[in-house]
């Protein structure tokens, strides 16, 4: 679970990326969250992975605050950052086992969740080369694989479906549904609307820094008293602010 | 020529701006880093300035003072040149833009001509330093007219450009012909080292040469012949700016026009065959030049059990920081390889033993007092050596770039992290200390105590130089880069901890010596000193260094 308490973050003292924010991610679902670009939602995860400081309000995470607790909150999620251009250095396995050296998982946990990342996303024959050589997708793949390595509670995934192709795209989907479905937590931002439409089980819309709705799709269609689409329901929504 | 000019632009542009994004809380830093940098470089600039002066004085008196500008440029010429060939075959090829260039409809010699723009706008802010005190000291003495300072601003902006193109030959070539194979990054991590070989020698070959080929009484001859006569011997290190000296000698007369004109149609030639050689051979060296080489096959289980095998968070994180800085050839050459080879400098010493016959004789027998000053003297030279070797450290945080949200997020305290780097530091910059001791030990025959006692003030060195480089890295990281090189080479921290290191040696050394201490006590004060230095930064940065790494946004 993570919930975001009266969270807000300005930029200059002034332009306030995110205002005054309160979200609950519930266990069990997977909650989708989107907005149009510069809506705050990169802002938004940042500050609940500890990458910024919140200006105000606090984050838990299983219960952990992200400010006081910070090195027990951390261990309780993976996080799949938006570019997956990192340690380029690295081989595929080299950069796995750093992860796991720093996420304390034992050499017989580690061998065997790499080696069933690697078979499900088809890494297997790069794991030896260096991350350098890797396309957009397979860095993507080698940065997901290594959040999950260490079996984290909490999955939180920015963009994770850009660059994947259709295969392991469809992979990432049933493993956030089989994570969900175990009674953990599944917390992504997309654009891409139709990903959001079929998978989630809730969602949030942010725009300018506020939540706009939160609920089941359900829901907002109720809110907008339709059967229209997420799409139209989405450009309503944000265009009307 | 307008696409190169805006080419240009947007490269200066971006030169600029990568030091950091600028915004109301950082300014104060900004501004207390700028009077930090003022105050090292000012009493350089000015005793430069006042040592032209004296120096002027002398030389006029037997009609010599042209020797001022000629060692002037060419000093100048040869660190621009020797400075300039690294910073060359980075911006030229290792670049990440290089990628982004490539496929717009640009002339090879439009783009490596940009490129160039930048590396003589950087190496404008190098010369400000030596030139400007120079050429003004020289101007006031000689009480030069309007004609003398023109020809100075002119020759102030010429003079890279030649050592420049002769570096940008160098890269043209080596890139030309290694940009062949798999395994290109180290194919041109070699080349870079084999340039730089090449450049060192030949100005090394070329100063031995001037030298058999003047005899004493030549030079006591040329001397006292007056009317600058020596200017051309001077300037044979770096032979094309004899013309340039000669203009400015003569300001006033036509000789010094023509030799102006001569300057500048040299230099005109030079820029002109870099530029016919750029448009045909910069882009067979250039393409495919980011391709990395991979195997695409399956790891054996041994290979796949080894790789995974198990550390601490601390032990992984150093290797970590080991594998980047070994594999990317910036980091290769700036951060590390410099502890392994400046030795090899030592070498024409080893083969010139005349010098040190005498010496050995001397260290047989040291006494308490003796030892008191060699330690000193040896931990100067140490120090030297440690902090020309420091980029390590006091890039540490730089080199993370936009990626430094990674050790946000990772459950590892921030003040382990910045621990570990320091440590990447201090292991790396050590193998320099004890390379040093065994030279010692080898060549001068020290006893063993002395020997120690070295060892461990050079060690208290590394540590203290390493924090420092680590705390100021901390202070003004420079994130926003496009190429690891300005991570590393165009980064200030450097230079501002090789300054705030060597005023700390120097001061002490000169105390420890002056106070004429035996071997003991110098090691005993010099130790303490390091000693609580480095106990009280590495407090500083436990403290309220893991504090400013969080607030890095």
């Amino acid at each position: 679970m993570i919930e975001l308490q009266n969270i807000s973050k300005s930029y200059n003292g002034k332009n306030k990326a995110v205002d005054n924010l309160n979200l609950t991610i519930p266990e069990g679902q997977i909650f989708g969250f989107l907005g149009p670009n510069g809506a705050g939602k990169t802002t938004t995860i940042k500050m609940i992975t500890g990458i910024i400081n919140a200006d105000e309000g606090d984050v838990k995470i299983n219960g952990l605050s992200i400010k006081k607790d910070a090195l027990r909150a951390k261990m309780q999620f993976g996080f799949v950052p938006d570019n997956p251009d990192m340690f380029l250095k690295l081989k595929g396995l080299e950069y796995l086992n750093f992860m796991a050296d720093i996420y304390d998982v034992p050499k017989n946990v580690r061998k065997e969740k790499i080696q069933a990342l690697a078979d499900r996303f088809e890494m297997t024959n790069a794991l030896g080369d260096q991350i350098q050589s890797y396309s957009h997708g397979m860095r993507q793949k080698i940065v997901l694989m290594g959040a999950l390595v260490h079996d984290p509670a909490v999955w939180i995934l920015d963009e994770p479906m850009t660059g994947l192709d259709p295969k392991s795209s469809f992979v990432l989907k049933e493993m956030m549904r089989e994570h969900a479905d175990n009674g953990k937590t599944v917390f992504f931002s997309t654009h891409v609307l139709e990903v959001a439409e079929k998978i989630c089980d809730k969602v949030a819309i942010i725009n300018k820094g506020n939540i706009l709705f939160c609920g089941t799709l359900e829901e907002m269609r109720d809110h907008f008293k339709s059967n229209e689409s997420l799409e139209s329901m989405f450009l309503e929504m944000t265009e009307n602010e | 020529m307008s696409k190169f000019f805006k080419l240009t632009w947007v490269f200066l542009k971006n030169f600029g701006q990568s030091s950091g994004k600028k915004s109301k809380s950082k300014l104060p830093k900004t501004l207390i880093f700028s009077i930090i940098m003022l105050a090292c470089f000012a009493p350089l600039a000015i005793s430069l300035g006042v040592g032209v002066g004296h120096l002027y004085d002398i030389l006029a008196s037997i009609k010599q003072p042209g020797v001022i500008l000629a060692a002037g440029f060419s000093t100048v010429a040869l660190i621009v040149f020797i400075f300039g060939i690294l910073m060359v075959i980075n911006t030229f090829y290792f670049s990440k833009d290089v990628e982004y260039l490539l496929p717009l409809p640009l002339r090879p010699s439009q783009i490596i001509g940009a490129k160039f723009a930048v590396v003589l706008f950087y190496e404008y802010l190098t010369e400000l330093i030596i030139m400007l005190p120079l050429l003004i000291s020289f101007g006031y003495k000689s009480s030069a007219g309007v004609i003398y300072y023109i020809y100075g601003l002119i020759v102030f902006l010429t003079l890279p450009i030649i050592p420049i193109v002769l570096d940008s030959f160098l890269a043209i070539i080596i890139m030309r012909f290694t940009n062949i194979g798999k395994h290109k990054e180290r194919f041109k991590t070699i080349g870079a080292l084999f340039g730089l070989g090449i450049g060192v020698g030949i100005q090394f070959l070329n100063q031995s040469f001037t030298g058999k080929h003047m005899s004493q009484d030549k030079i006591i001859d040329m001397f006292q012949q007056g009317n600058n006569s020596f200017v051309g011997v001077v300037t044979k290190i770096f032979p094309f700016s004899d013309f340039a000296v000669k203009a400015m000698i003569n300001p006033e007369k036509a000789m010094g026009l023509v030799y102006m004109l001569l300057f500048l149609v040299v230099t005109a030639a030079f820029a002109g065959v870099f530029v016919v050689l750029g448009e045909g051979l910069y882009f067979k060296g250039v393409i495919g030049i980011s391709e990395a080489p991979s195997q695409r096959k399956k790891l054996s289980a041994e290979e796949f059990d080894k790789t995974i095998e198990v550390s601490s968070s601390i032990k992984s994180y150093l290797i970590k920081e080991f594998r980047i800085m070994f594999r990317t050839s910036a980091y290769l050459i700036n951060c590390v390889i410099m502890n392994f080879i400046w030795p090899l400098f030592f070498i024409p010493v080893l083969f010139n033993p005349e010098g040190f016959g005498d010496l050995k004789k001397y260290t047989v027998n040291i006494d308490n007092q003796a030892g008191g000053l060699i330690l000193p003297i040896a931990f100067g030279v140490m120090m030297f050596i440690i902090m020309s070797n420091s980029g390590a450290a006091s890039t540490a945080i730089s080199r993370e770039g936009e990626n430094l949200f990674v050790c946000k997020y990772i459950p590892m305290s921030y003040r382990k992290q910045i621990m570990t780097k320091a440590l990447s530091g201090i292991i790396l910059t050590s193998i320099s200390v004890v390379m040093f001791v065994v030279i010692a030990a080898v060549m001068f025959k020290l006893p063993i105590t002395l020997l120690i006692l070295m060892a461990i003030l050079g060690f208290l060195g590394v540590i203290a130089t390493s924090f420092i480089g680590i705390f100021i890295d901390l202070n003004f990281p420079k994130l926003h880069w496009e190429n690891e090189q300005k991570a590393v080479k165009q980064n200030m921290n450097l230079m501002l901890n090789m300054l705030i290191t060597a005023a700390v040696a120097a001061l002490i050394i000169f105390i420890v010596i002056k106070l004429g201490l035996g071997m003991w006590a110098a090691f005993g004060m010099i130790a303490a000193t390091y000693g609580v230095i480095s106990l009280a930064i590495y407090f500083t940065i436990s403290t309220s260094g893991a504090k400013i790494f969080s607030s890095i946004e």
